[in-house]
């Protein structure tokens, strides 16, 4: 019996130890936290894990800087729930959960909070590393951390500032900091990676998708400018020209197409949200979200305002209220070629893939149809006949009044007749465009130097130049220096018409101080008849145009008034789960 | 000539030795019992008495024995001795007496239990015809929630809660232990189930353990007992029907009230989307799929024949050495939408071989090979939903695959989805093999030990192929082919291989020293899951007949993942009993899980509990009182239990891991020069320090018997569960989403009752069982937390799990003075402009608190509060069980008595925008007006200008009680006589039906049983069912 006990308690035992190891069990397809970066080929890995946090979208697959433009005033979107309409800037009760502001905070940080982990574990496999290895990773970590650090300040002003992963304990009190010290820090980071990018010898142009020398002089440079610090400002966007590693396309509409983007002729892409064409997933849906319902499978949602159409100039150079080639009742001609590239407007030939398969005679799969927006007429190329025919039944149609809560390109909550042009790709089935979203072109570096140098008052040939290259592209005269608050006028109606769609308004607007003037008043579009034009608005200094004259005669698409002039639109509120959870966490002025 | 003499000496002994025997049976009463079987031992000879309860059987041999049994009795064996006639009266059984019970690793007398467990014998499981095993339990067992929320075949399981929700985040689905091995219900073959034991409290279940909180399930298979061969055929043919779906409108309907809807929103009476010239249209020509559209969305779709079938072959085989169960089923399934079934192939085979008299070797070898079956492009429940929401007046389908827009700018077209774009399917097949081995050294002492090894190797694919879409062309009278939806073919396909290994050796040893009875057990087990798995897809297939990877032209993508798991523990039993009066159970079990930190130590527990038993109707005092209460005992449990199933297999681990891109989720790569580039990311925040759930349970319980006819158990509880995991919110601005904290608390306190009766008045047998349960749930600490939010719903301190979270409804406003006079509404007072604040006929809410929490005369997100939860209450069960002569009849009746459901989306919404441009379904055409006053339905608008009618309120809180006739089975068993020659022992052929009927006050067309009632679900099913069972 004794006997049998012992052997028990031994069996016991045995089986014990075996357990230990039996219970043992370590992730199989993940990499572990203390072996990590141990290598440079790890350091990429997760330097590409730094890229992907900062692959920025909103459902839908909408690039996300894209989906903000419509919180400006140059952009709408079609009526859905009430925060959309809020996020259009309509104002309202419920904004500080809105969806879009909420999706730019978590996605900014998770970008914070991958490239502070990369910066700091990598710091333990230098040794591992070679020099330019560890120079170049650590510069293009520094570069995306202050670009997210850049837009955080951007829309929701001081942001909560830490440059090594959170501890546990760090979680819930983190205060927020002053943007002027951000700023102070950003910049330092930036040079760094400057010198950084010079010892890898990586300079200036890394890949298609990456950022690098110019990138981060380039976010110097737009960073200061937020700050108004220009003469910063102005010389990072010098150093890059000064540099001549960059230059202008000479096809505008190339930068938006992905054939031309992989060209990129005369480097004038600096940075790029990449898209894959070796996987279907991620694909770019903007098409789909912009091509009008009077072709085939189309979502479309986010559309251009008559308040940016009417910023661009005739084709002598003036303002439409001046141009002597500009008449009300054929708006799209004798204009600025930028708008055309830009915008479909009535009567145009749009061009658009929407069907990987033919289904003629309309879907050849691309489908040819003139933007009409006065009749319940579609124009549909008939690719066996090769004529247009009329097909009845167009929801874009002015009166189209069926299903107003479900608006095409006109109606009481979709577009004000304009749809978006840029970035449309016929040559790529629009459900699986790879076109890449713009981040940083060379014509931004050019227009932050020339508005620097306005600013501080020093407008020599050097700014003349500067936007004179930007404008000559455009086919449009050359300016001469003027004052400048005529200068300072020139360049917020350039930015507009040579970035639209391209998710920079947003912060012009704030730093130009106009959100409450251009956000607030009805939102307008074309004249309800053809042969009844509207007349054409007056402009303020800013470039605003007043519609208050015509009215009448003009669509007005929303049931709202946009009503952004309190002072607290100037910043968007920090989502309120974040001061749920933090205490410590001040909300911006006005949304509490 | 040997075996002639031979021979001849045996007839010459039956000549000698045989006489005839006859006799009468009655019951304790003295009535007569007909149908009672009389069989001489150890032959297959034997009859059944008839309606007078006589019976008479020739060539008896003089010295055997003949053993009388009927249902209900107990069996009674005796002597002929040379008796011709015997005379014989049975006695009832005193249900579960000398029941045996399966408990946690072992058996145990039903008399002698000390915990709270219900057992279930196949006769009352197969009562009912499933296509899911999950669905049998439903009523049978008080204190066990089941719910079925689908009809979808191959997904029609139910959900089973024990005793109440017993987590938030973790696994709250009872262990289901096999023949001992963990698997589901939904694997199994209905047909081959023996028994379930259900341990409901601490005593019973922590044997298991780390597993055991949410109570335990142990499902035996049948095997082969008797010695003889016996084969049996078993079928049914199920036509199943959606229970309720929600009523359409019609075009017309849909055109009027979309005209009510834009004038309400303008303010112009005389505002129209339709023009009356249109509408009159409509109403003087018949549809013509032309340019009169009416369609039927919810005809076209559920267009399939929703036919079930099943076929069981099971063969008994039982001899000196060796004994076999084999099974083989067939059944399938279809849906009530095309492109919709699941089918299942099932073969178990169950030996027992008696190698020594003390050594038995058995074994289970299970082949299980399923197939589900859906459309590819849209989960079924959303094509139903857009069936149920879409416009009559959008195009469905005018001619063989020409299918319509259905008035969408992007197509999408239900009838499409189901009938055109394409099939999914999902294989799964399994084999179970299981080995055995029992020793009895020693007649007090049994070892046994046994190795299972389960693998299964899901397999789906999913093939998306275009539709063409087509528009009238009024003009010719033809249709146009305007495109195709969606707009590209893809193929996606993956495969995994789960394997569990189960090792377990167990010893008991029994003894009794005069009065006292100890029984110990004690043994040791060990589990090992392995997963693997890889999927690819590919798009761009040119022949839409040949969904094969290799035919795709782009988009290559592939992805692979692996995983393990590991559990072992030590437990051990020890029982003792005095003179079946006094009984004492004490349980432990130490478990070790691979889920936690094995840096940390935290891997191990311990899970013991105690329960005591006290049969009171044993005792002397009581002596007499045996006819009132024939037996009696009390009985009391207290144990802790664990809960390991975290929904992470690695919680413990910091780790960089890969990810694809996930819309609106980017992954972890980047896409460099427009090539995918791996990345890795920490995504998630570690916590290391994470461990069990623990549950503590209190069970208090009598069972009772009157008068050998009446059964009375009653069970009262208190379940605490600590260290509850939370995912705890953490701010965004760290970058990594929440880890999970063991921090919440929670309570569920129930009671239990069942009744039952049996009894026999000459040839009618009557059984009914009654059964009713409540169980409260109470979320006692969320440490840290304000509340847990999750939509409509939340989770507070003190209130129950998930509670619907909004704001009190006080009806709709009358007029203009009533919005005046009333607190200000989310900040928008009276204006006279049409589309602004609320008006006449939008739902008025209570001011009900304000920021410091007294009414602030106003409406705000400050009057929000919980206004009820979805938990059910006082469920309730009656099972009736008849049997006359030749007939036996099941009527079984399930309900709820206290529930509340809410209402969202398509449901509540008229045109609810969204995912697609919706009508408005019959019930919404109960809408405010000024002689409405009392509507169902606020004022009518377009979806999107509904304003705030549309939050969470109790407006949209409806009471989902139900009663509800869940089956009546119809049998009969033709009469042996007719079918003996054919070498057939028993033909019984039925009818049955489920969900017949039903008593209940929700939103008609919504099924009060579904949780879901934005109107995206697959409807339960009404189902007729004819079925026959031959046995051979």
């Amino acid at each position: 019996m004794k006997k049998i006990l012992k052997l028990s308690v031994l069996a016991v035992l045995i089986i014990f130890s075996g357990c230990k190891e039996f219970l043992d069990r370590q992730p199989l397809d993940s990499l572990s936290s203390e072996t990590f970066y141990q290598t440079e080929a790890e350091m990429d890995l997760g330097l590409n894990g730094v890229y992907a946090a900062s692959f920025w979208v909103f459902p839908n697959n909408m690039p996300l800087l894209w989906a903000i433009e419509t919180t400006s005033d140059i952009a709408v979107k079609r009526v859905g729930n009430p925060e959309d309409l809020i996020a259009a800037g309509d104002g309202g009760p419920f904004m500080i959960n809105n969806s879009l502001t909420t999706t730019a905070w978590n996605q900014a940080y998770k970008l914070v909070a991958n490239s502070n982990m990369l910066l700091e574990g990598m710091q333990k496999g230098k040794a591992g590393a070679s020099v330019a290895g560890y120079s170049r990773i650590r510069a293009e970590g520094l570069v995306l951390r202050a670009w997210a650090y850049y837009h955080l300040m951007g829309w929701f002003g001081d942001p909560v500032y830490f440059t090594k992963p959170l501890q546990p304990a760090e979680y819930e009190s983190m205060p927020r900091t002053p943007s002027a010290t951000v700023i102070t820090d950003l910049i330092k980071d930036l040079d760094e990676a400057v010198s950084l990018f010079d010892a890898a010898s990586a300079a200036p142009i890394i890949k298609y998708g990456r950022v690098n020398k110019g990138v981060a002089l380039g976010l110097k440079a737009k960073i200061a400018l937020m700050a108004k610090n220009y003469t910063v400002a102005a010389a990072a966007a010098k150093a890059i020209i000064d540099g001549k590693q960059y230059g202008l396309n000479p096809k505008y509409t190339d930068l938006f197409l992905l054939a031309g983007q992989r060209a990129n002729a005369n480097k004038e892409l600096m940075f790029v949200q990449a898209y894959p064409t070796d996987v279907l997933d991620p694909q770019n849906w903007l098409a789909v979200i912009t091509i009008p319902r009077q072709v085939g499978s189309s979502q479309s949602s986010h559309f251009p305002s008559q308040a940016l159409v009417d910023q661009f100039e005739g084709k002598d150079g003036l303002r439409i209220d001046a141009s002597t080639v500009y008449d009300p009742a054929a708006p799209s001609k004798n204009r600025d070629n930028r708008l055309k590239w830009s915008i479909y407007m009535q009567g145009d030939t749009m061009l658009h893939n929407t069907s990987k398969t033919p289904s003629l005679p309309y879907v050849q799969p691309r489908e040819k149809t003139i933007f009409n927006i006065y009749s319940n007429i579609k124009y549909k190329f008939n690719w066996n006949t090769n004529v247009f025919d009329n097909v009845v039944g167009n929801i874009d149609w002015i009166d189209y009044k069926n299903s107003p809560w479900f608006a095409g390109a006109t109606g009481s909550s979709g577009g004000v007749g304009y749809v978006w042009r840029k970035y449309i790709d016929p040559d790529q089935y629009s459900w699986e465009t790879k076109t890449g979203y713009v981040l940083m072109r060379y014509a931004d570096v050019l227009l932050t130097y020339a508005e620097a140098k306005i600013e501080m008052n020093e407008i020599d040939a050097s700014v003349v130049d500067a936007i004179n290259l930007v404008r000559a592209r455009a086919g449009q005269p050359a300016v001469t220096a003027g004052s400048k608050s005529q200068m300072q006028q020139l360049i917020k109606r350039e930015r507009a018409v040579e970035f639209a769609s391209e998710g920079l308004r947003l912060f012009d607007i704030r730093r130009w101080g106009m959100v409450a003037k251009a956000m607030t008043g009805p939102v307008v579009g074309v004249s309800l008849k053809m042969d009844d034009p509207a007349p054409t608005p007056t402009f303020d200094n800013d470039n605003i145009p007043d519609y208050t004259a015509g009215l009448a005669k003009r669509l007005k698409t929303r049931n709202q008034n946009r009503v952004n002039s309190a002072e607290k639109y100037k910043l968007w509120p920090i989502p309120q789960g974040e001061i749920d959870k933090n205490k410590n966490l001040v909300q911006n002025p006005g949304w509490n | 000539m040997i075996l002639l003499f031979v021979s001849t000496l045996m007839s010459a002994q039956n000549a000698i030795g045989q006489i005839n025997v006859k006799g009468k049976i009655t019951d304790g009463s003295g009535a007569s019992l007909p149908g009672v079987s009389v069989v001489v031992k150890g032959t297959t000879t034997g009859t059944i008495t008839d309606t007078n309860g006589t019976y008479s059987l020739s060539g008896v041999p003089k010295n055997a024995s003949l053993v009388f049994s009927f249902v209900g009795m107990k069996a009674q064996e005796i002597q002929v001795n040379g008796n011709t006639t015997i005379d014989v009266v049975l006695i009832e059984e005193t249900i579960g007496i000398d029941e045996v019970v399966v408990v946690g690793y072992g058996t145990q007398k039903k008399a002698n239990l000390t915990g709270a467990v219900t057992a279930l014998k196949s006769e009352e499981l197969t009562k009912r015809q499933v296509a899911l095993a999950s669905n049998l339990i439903q009523g049978l067992a008080p204190g066990v929630t089941v719910q079925q929320q689908s009809g979808k075949p191959g997904g029609d399981g139910a959900s089973i809660r024990i005793r109440g929700m017993s987590s938030i985040y973790a696994g709250q689905a009872p262990l289901i232990m096999v023949d001992g091995v963990v698997s589901s219900l939904d694997n199994l073959d209905p047909n081959s189930i023996e028994s379930i034991s259900i341990l409901k409290d601490a005593a019973s279940t922590s044997i298991y353990g780390s597993r055991a909180a949410n109570g335990v399930m142990l499902v035996q298979t049948k095997r082969a007992k008797e010695k003889g061969i016996k084969l049996s055929y078993n079928t049914f043919l199920s036509k199943q029907v959606a229970t309720s779906i929600p009523g359409r409108t019609s075009a017309i309907e849909h055109m009027e009230l979309s005209n009510i809807a834009e004038q309400n929103r303008t303010g112009n009476p005389t505002a129209t989307l339709y023009t009356q010239a249109l509408i009159d249209k409509y109403k003087t020509t018949a549809p013509n799929n032309m340019d009169v559209i009416d369609t039927d969305w919810l005809g076209l779709v559920m267009s399939n024949n929703g036919i079930m079938n099943n076929h069981n072959v099971s063969l008994t085989s039982g001899g000196e050495k060796a004994n076999i169960f084999t099974s083989l089923s067939y059944m399938n399934q279809q849906g009530l939408i095309p492109n919709n079934s699941y089918d299942r192939y099932d073969l178990r085979i169950n030996p027992d071989f008696k190698i020594r008299k003390n050594l038995t070797l058995s074994g289970v070898i299970n082949y299980n090979s399923s197939k589900t079956i859906t459309p590819a492009n849209g989960k079924p429940e959303f094509i139903i939903r857009q069936a149920i929401g879409l416009p009559a007046v959008g195009g469905g389908k005018y001619g063989p695959g020409m299918y319509g827009t259905a008035g969408q700018t992007n197509n999408r077209n239900p009838l499409a989805m189901v009938e055109g774009a394409g099939t999914s399917y999902n294989k799964v097949s399994t084999l179970l093999t299981k080995a055995t081995i029992n020793y009895k050294p020693v007649e007090s002492l049994e070892i046994e030990a046994f190795w299972a090894r389960e693998q299964w190797t899901p397999h789906g694919k999913t093939f998306t192929k275009n539709v063409d879409i087509y528009v009238p062309n009024v003009t010719n009278q033809t249709y146009d082919k305007i495109g195709q939806w969606p707009g590209s073919t893809s193929l996606g396909e993956s495969y995994s291989t789960n394997t569990r290994t189960t090792y377990l050796a167990q010893a008991t040893f029994s003894h009794k020293i005069k009065d006292h009875n100890f029984k110990l057990l004690a043994g040791a087990q060990s589990e090992e899951f392995i997963f693997e798995g890889i999927s690819a897809s590919r798009t761009g297939f040119i022949n839409p007949n040949q969904p094969y990877l290799n035919l795709g032209a782009s988009n290559y993508a592939n992805a692979g993942s692996g995983y393990e798991t590991a559990l072992a523990g030590f437990f051990s039993r020890f029982n003792y009993n005095f003179k079946d009066k006094y009984l004492l159970e004490m349980n432990g079990r130490y478990d070790g899980s691979s889920r936690f930190s094995q840096a940390l130590d935290l891997q191990w527990g311990f899970f013991p509990s105690a329960s005591a038993g006290w049969i009171f109707s044993n005792e002397n005092f009581f002596k007499g009182l045996e006819n009132i209460i024939s037996f009696g005992k009390l009985r009391g449990s207290w144990g802790i239990l664990g809960n390991q199933s975290l929904p992470e297999v690695y919680p413990f681990a910091v780790n960089f891991t890969t990810g694809t891109y996930l819309n609106p989720n980017n992954g972890t790569f980047t896409y460099t020069d427009n090539i995918t580039n791996l990345g890795y990311q920490l995504t998630e925040a570690p916590n290391p320090y994470i461990t069990w759930e623990k549950s503590k349970q209190l069970d208090l319980g009598i069972d009772l018997n009157f008068n050998k006819k009446i059964n009375v158990t009653f069970d009262y509880y208190v379940r605490t569960l600590e260290d509850m995991l939370l995912r705890r919110p953490i701010p965004s601005y760290v970058g990594l989403s929440a880890p999970f904290v063991n921090a919440g608390a929670m309570e569920n306190r129930g009671w239990e009752l069942s009744l039952n009766y049996k009894t026999i008045i000459r040839d009618l047998k009557v059984d009914v069982t009654g059964m009713i349960s409540d169980v409260v749930n109470k979320v006692t600490s969320i440490t840290g937390l304000p509340y847990l939010d999750d939509g409509s719903v939340r989770t507070y301190e003190g209130e129950a799990l998930w509670s619907y979270y909004g704001y009190e409804s006080l009806g709709y406003y009358k007029d203009k003075s009533d919005i005046q006079n009333s607190p200000v509404q989310f900040g928008v007072p009276w204006n006279d402009a049409v589309n602004v604040g609320p008006k006449p006929g939008d739902i008025k809410y209570a001011d009900i608190s304000g920021p410091d929490g007294t009414p602030d005369g106003k409406v705000d997100a400050n009057d929000r509060a919980i206004i009820g939860n979805s938990f059910p209450r006082y469920e309730y069960s009656i099972n009736v069980n008849l049997s006359y002569k030749h007939f036996e009849l099941n009527l079984f009746g399930q309900g709820v008595g206290k529930r509340s459901n809410y209402l969202s989306g398509t449901g509540a919404v008229p045109f609810a925008s969204g995912d697609f441009a919706a009508s408005l379904l019959e019930i919404h055409k109960d809408y405010w007006t000024e002689s409405n006053p009392n509507a169902a339905f606020p004022r009518l608008l377009p979806a999107g200008s509904g304003g705030n009618n549309f939050v969470t309120s109790t407006h949209w809180i409806k009471s989902a009680s139900y009663f509800r006739i869940k089956n009546v089975n119809l049998a009969y068993n033709l009469p042996d006589k007719w079918f003996k020659s054919a070498g057939v022992n028993g033909v019984r052929i039925y009818i049955s039906g489920q969900n017949l009927f039903t008593i209940s006050k929700a939103w008609k067309g919504f099924d009060p049983e579904i949780d879901n009632a934005n109107a995206e679900f697959y409807p339960l099913m009404k189902t007729y069912t004819a079925g026959l069972s031959v046995n051979f």
